[in-house]
């Protein structure tokens, strides 16, 4: 190990001194780059292709892109908002390989601005995650996003859920700012619609 | 500030992206209309279930798929 922190445990060194020693063939450091990164990323690559075995694939091909590019990473973004761009190219090359390159069209525009006025707005439970357990509240989160059309699946998925910036989430799908922005309020919009009906008080949880 | 200008403006101040007299003109409009308010509400809290919630844990078997992957190509890089 090259880290300058020889004695702290590999969970608590930084990112970015994981990267250095992974560059220089530390496997150990890089593994734990996976143990960090990879869960996200594969639920990020199952929100866009749809599937789980796809998904791995893709999880597979983008960290082995990393590794053999690490060399070129230059540490002007996050390990983690690089691999998160590696893994929506790959996502997306696999998405056309199986649909074609207009179905995967992310400048697709879906619907009219009419969409965005709000139909059902009623009060909510005040702690919408105290009402479902872990794992159906995952179920039921994961099947909300997936009827989302991809522009909007994608760009809640990188800027609501990883976290990614505005700029970042632009750039990681060659979109303009406003566009991000747009689509941005319009997934929330439609995910706050859909999840209405579970999360309103009279609700009776499913 | 009337319900279609806080549609506009609702992105912005989910992300703490405005200004404070923007701000102050939302949550006057929010006063006065309780569908408004209703909709930040829900809204923000659309945005922080999806926050919250943490990936599930990788399957063994992925993982070692790919590690068993990264050394190939180690080997390969080194050759």
């Amino acid at each position: 190990m090259t880290s300058q922190s020889p004695s702290l445990p590999l969970t608590l060194i930084p990112e970015a001194e994981l990267v250095a020693s992974a560059r220089v063939g530390d496997l150990r450091a890089f593994e734990e780059l996976v143990r960090r990164y990879a869960p996200r990323i594969l639920r990020l690559a199952i929100r866009v292709v749809g599937n789980e075995a796809d998904a791995e694939d893709v999880l597979q091909e983008a960290f082995l892109k990393a590794y053999a590019k690490l060399e070129q990473f230059q540490g002007h973004s996050s390990f983690y908002t690089w691999i998160v761009r590696i893994a929506v190219n790959e996502a997306l090359m696999r998405l056309r390989r199986r649909h074609g390159e207009r179905e995967v069209s992310l400048d697709q525009e879906i619907d009219t601005g009419e969409d965005l006025l709000p139909r059902e707005v009623e009060d909510w439970h005040p702690d919408p995650e105290q009402q479902f357990a872990r794992q159906e509240m995952h179920d039921l989160l994961s099947r909300t996003i997936a009827s989302l059309a991809l522009p909007y699946r994608l760009v809640f998925q990188l800027r609501d859920v990883e976290g990614l910036s505005t700029e970042e989430t632009a750039e990681a799908l060659g979109l303009s700012i406003p566009a991000v922005k747009s689509r941005l309020l319009r997934a929330r919009l439609q995910l706050r619609e859909k999840l209405n009906r579970f999360f309103r008080r009279e609700a009776n949880p499913a | 500030m009337n319900c279609r200008q806080l549609l506009d403006a609702l992105g912005d101040y989910l992300d703490q992206e405005i200004t404070v007299s923007v701000r102050r003109e939302i949550e006057q409009h929010c006063h006065r209309c309780h569908k408004c308010w209703l909709l930040l509400e829900t809204c923000r809290k659309t945005v922080a279930v999806y926050e919250h919630q943490e990936p599930p844990e990788l399957p063994a078997a992925v993982h070692d798929r790919l590690m068993k992957a990264v050394l190939r190509i180690r080997r390969d890089i080194a050759r």
